[in-house]
């Protein structure tokens, strides 16, 4: 008995399919944009690089059977070309800055405002302490903790042995909490 | 399973993509293992903690912003395609088209009469001795002409390819007012440009064409 692989056979030909295909994907591809970029303009800027690339990928994007993990990697790669290079990397924006956690505390206006600060607080702690990480490090725990995408994906996205991605896991978390701990 | 074992596919498991054997057997180990609960449990709560971490929403008109590429592409091979399809040319002009590095535009064009508010179709036929692909096309058109059915646009680019052989690009062409002008056409391909000047002279009382068709040779 034959068994015949299934393999998506999707009509992305005219600009108008493109269109109507890649729309519901700009809000996942913008949250993974911003995940990289930590800013909005960036964010926006890297998004339509990857749309105006994916124009010219409309055939292979036809029988690509997972979208989601292929997206994240054109995304991944256009990220790293553009703006690794240009040294524009969120790792390189964001500085520590001891007045952050004093300005967030004046700006509390809430009716439950001890909660509230703790969580941002944590937020604001645990964000810096993703962007100390280094870049490889950094690129997994984003990927895997926090977009959700499978080990077994992200051989496929970073181009990576599974052995080099746990250990970059486990190294970039041990890494967090000892960070979280010192607070 | 023990508990390097476990350490070994935890990841795994929390995102059950482990076959359903190995499955049970890590939930039967955890339920035994303080040590490998309580890590799992650190992991777990580092993830909730690090997928709350919150993403500003776009600014407005995100997605007809991102779209608006896709929308420019089709639009300038819509004006392109009208451009082709233009019927009846009453002008040949016959270009050979080798793709050298020298930038000196081709010579020897005949200027094409025209009288004020003629329009003229020009058909530019571009010899290739071999079929290019990714060909870029520049028009550029000064002085008082126009091309009919887009009037105000100066410049149209666009990406083509080139077969082996005759190809004809039609250009309805628009005197709108008298003097000289000048219709520039570009080919880019790998970096190398072949420019090709077309002349035009615009008279206010219509002159009689030279030739319907120029030879000129690469």
């Amino acid at each position: 008995m034959v068994i015949k692989q299934f393999r998506p056979n999707r009509n992305i030909k005219s600009a108008r399919q493109f269109e109507q295909f890649i729309e519901p994907h700009l809000p996942h591809l913008y949250q993974l944009a911003y995940r990289f970029c930590n800013n909005q303009a960036d964010a926006e800027d890297l998004v339509q690089d990857v749309v105006i690339k994916l124009l010219s990928k409309k055939d292979e994007m036809s029988r690509i059977e997972k979208l989601r993990p292929w997206l994240a990697k054109i995304l991944y790669h256009q990220f790293v070309d553009l703006y690794r290079q240009k040294e524009r990397s969120a790792l390189g924006l964001v500085t520590e800055d001891e007045n952050l956690l004093s300005e967030l505390v004046a700006s509390q206006q809430d009716s439950d405002p001890e909660h509230h600060m703790e969580m941002d607080i944590h937020q604001r702690h645990l964000q810096h302490a993703m962007q100390s990480l280094n870049e490889d490090q950094r690129t997994v725990i984003l990927l895997h903790d926090v977009e959700g995408y499978t080990l077994t994906e992200l051989e496929g996205i970073l181009e990576c042995p599974l052995g080099t991605l746990k250990s970059r896991l486990n190294r970039a978390r041990q890494y967090l909490r000892e960070k979280l701990q010192k607070i | 399973m023990d508990c390097r074992q476990l350490q070994q596919c935890i990841d795994d498991y929390l995102d059950g993509v482990l076959p359903a054997g190995e499955q049970d057997m890590a939930r039967q180990h955890l339920s035994k293992c303080k040590e490998c609960q309580s890590e799992l449990n650190q992991i777990q709560e580092l993830r909730q903690a690090l997928r709350a971490l919150p993403v500003p929403a776009p600014g407005p008109g995100f997605t007809s912003r991102m779209l608006e590429p896709i929308r420019q592409q089709q639009r300038r091979k819509n004006a392109v395609n009208g451009l082709i399809s233009a019927l009846a040319a009453s002008l040949v002009i016959w270009l050979g088209v080798h793709i050298m590095p020298a930038q000196q535009p081709d010579t020897g064009v005949d200027a094409i009469a025209m009288s004020i508010s003629e329009v003229r179709n020009v058909s530019l036929v571009f010899r290739a001795p071999d079929a290019f692909n990714k060909v870029t096309m520049q028009l550029e058109l000064d002085g008082n002409i126009e091309l009919a059915g887009y009037q105000g646009k100066t410049e149209l680019e666009w990406q083509t390819t080139l077969k082996k052989g005759a190809n004809t690009l039609v250009l309805p062409i628009k005197a709108i007012g008298s003097g000289d002008a000048l219709v520039t056409a570009r080919i880019k391909h790998q970096g190398k440009t072949r420019i090709f000047r077309i002349p035009v002279k615009i008279d206010r009382t219509k002159v009689q064409l030279r030739s319907p068709e120029v030879f000129v040779s690469a």
